[in-house]
């Protein structure tokens, strides 16, 4: 057998782990700030987003507004005109809640568009989907892009428990929202 | 361009395994001359973008369609019907983004309707499903392989699939010719009979429907509808598409009684409304805290279909015994619907 021609079937420049996009610019916040929430309708996704926006008050006491963003299908993202419209009102945003293969992407896909429009933004998935949407965060030239998870299911457990699961969150949240990190533990003492 | 790689011969298959650039099965090698060919057949240039993904920042090229294609095993006369599927792929209506990467594991469901389909020897009937048909079998197959190197759909990148399904290495068929007065599913789609069309759904599997024992039309369309409207149904109650593919028997048993098609998808539309009692027998819970994917109508129920033209009602199979198919969408109209796209064959 000699050697052959033959021709790639794939996109290589689409699979690289190049910066395309830069994130938002984080920044210390101001009075009168307003938090959205992009709730992508499956269960408990506006329950979950909800109990965090709650966290989020009362550790950034400059969030006056919280307005809810409900999409019509888990599996699509906003559309340019709906991300235009929610980053003019918004200083932050959750997207959420991403437990599924197709919604996990669109609440990450949909926080990386407020990102590129300048709003500091993330999402909330569960623990099975963290490597997916780190690939799509490569796809869409924002490597290394971060999001926040939760155990697995979401949507069988109590409210008590959920609540007690996004708390344990919020510190995160505020840190990748704001750069500022919450309560900092005291280093400890050999 | 697409990228050429000089590759000695006798290592051409274990680099595209090592790649990740097959479905696991062994492909044709794409050769400048092979991937030619198929863009002659179609009359494309090897820079004709064919769709875009924006979600996924990616689109695809005729010369990437082709070379696919000729990894599946096409013939360069089935790439004009490769290309419509592509088209409709990439369709925004079809959500390829969600579709491909959903737990629920998406088959791209492909039915060709039309003269064409004959042309190419293309199967609709004996084992129209199964194995056997190049045609069949390497459409379907190119499909799934633009989806994997082209769209990023791969396992472990942006393919999420729990589990999957056999239909995701290909499930593409011909539809039978109509068994009058029935026409086909293209001119019900508004497309003229000479026309041949690629018309895809994302997909469960292939469940198949066996009643024997019966001509009686609302017993045999029960049997479609026992199925449809099970509880472990993703779109039961929710408001899905299927694709429903008659058999003979089946098919020739409601014709005969004088059903007409809009009669059979009226009657499987409302033998598939659900009560929140069937799901629960179904161990299935109704959801209380989502948006929108359950919603009660007046009477108490649930519609799997909302709307009679969501049944894409097809003819095809093998004489012989009382086999059919259902093939239920991965998820409700509000994700993804299907998508019909005419094959332009050039002159």
């Amino acid at each position: 057998m000699g050697v052959i021609t033959v021709l790639r079937p794939d996109k290589p420049d689409a699979e690289q782990a190049v910066a395309a996009s830069s994130p938002a610019g984080r920044a210390p916040l101001q009075d009168g700030a307003a938090l959205v929430l992009i709730d992508n309708g499956k269960s408990h996704a506006k329950i979950v987003l909800l109990m965090l926006a709650d966290e989020l008050r009362t550790r950034l006491p400059q969030i006056e507004h919280v307005e809810v963003f409900s999409k019509t299908s888990a599996a699509v993202t906003i559309t340019d005109e709906e991300a235009r419209r929610l980053a003019e009102r918004a200083t932050l945003v959750v997207t959420g809640l991403g437990d599924c293969g197709a919604c996990s992407s669109c609440s990450v896909l949909d926080a990386i568009t407020l990102e590129k429009l300048g709003v500091p933004a993330t999402a909330v998935i569960t623990e099975p989907f963290a490597v997916l949407v780190e690939q799509f965060a490569i796809t869409l030239g924002m490597p290394g892009y971060h999001n926040v998870t939760l155990p697995h299911p979401v949507a069988t457990r109590p409210d008590d428990e959920v609540r007690e699961l996004v708390a344990g969150l919020a510190d995160d949240v505020v840190h990748q929202l704001t750069g500022s990190v919450v309560s900092p533990e005291p280093a400890a003492v050999a | 361009m697409s990228e050429a790689l000089e590759l000695d011969e006798s290592d051409v298959q274990e680099t595209y395994f090592e790649r990740g650039w097959t479905d696991g099965l062994p492909i044709v090698p794409p050769t400048p001359a092979r991937v030619e060919a198929l863009l002659a057949a179609a009359a494309l240039a090897p820079e004709a973008v064919l769709g875009t993904v924006v979600q996924r920042n990616r689109s695809v090229s005729a010369q990437e369609a082709a070379i696919n294609a000729v990894m599946a095993g096409c013939r360069p006369d089935y790439f004009p019907i490769v290309v419509a599927g592509v088209r409709a792929l990439t369709d925004p209506a079809y959500n390829a983004n969600g579709a491909l990467t959903s737990t629920g594991g998406t088959a791209i469901c492909t039915i060709v309707s039309g003269p064409l389909a004959t042309e190419i020897g293309m199967n609709s009937g004996h084992n129209v499903l199964g194995q056997g048909n190049r045609a069949n079998a390497t459409i379907g197959r190119a499909l799934r392989l633009v989806a994997m190197n082209v769209l990023g759909a791969k396992p472990g990148f942006l393919d999420g699939a729990s589990i999957g399904n056999p239909g995701k290495y290909a499930l593409c068929f011909a539809e039978s010719d109509p068994i009058a007065p029935w026409g086909p599913l293209r001119t019900e789609l508004g497309y003229a009979l000479t026309d041949t069309t690629v018309t895809i759904l994302a997909t469960e599997g292939p469940r198949q429907i066996a009643n024997l024992l019966t001509g009686d039309p609302e017993w045999v369309l029960r049997g479609f509808a026992s199925s449809l409207r099970a509880g472990h149904t993703y779109i039961a109650g929710k408001g899905g598409q299927a694709v429903v593919l008659m058999g003979p028997e089946h098919a020739g048993a409601v014709r005969d009684a004088g059903w007409s098609r809009d009669r059979v998808r009226d009657y499987l539309v409302a033998q598939t409304r659900i009560t929140e009692a069937d799901l629960h027998a179904a161990g299935v819970p109704v959801e209380s805290t989502g948006a929108h994917t359950m919603v009660v109508e007046p009477d108490g129920r649930y519609s799997t279909f909302r709307r009679p033209e969501d049944i894409l009602l097809v003819c095809a199979g093998g004489a012989g015994a009382g086999w059919s198919a259902v093939m239920p969408a991965w998820a409700p109209t509000n994700n993804s619907r299907s998508v019909t796209q005419r094959v332009e064959a050039p002159a």
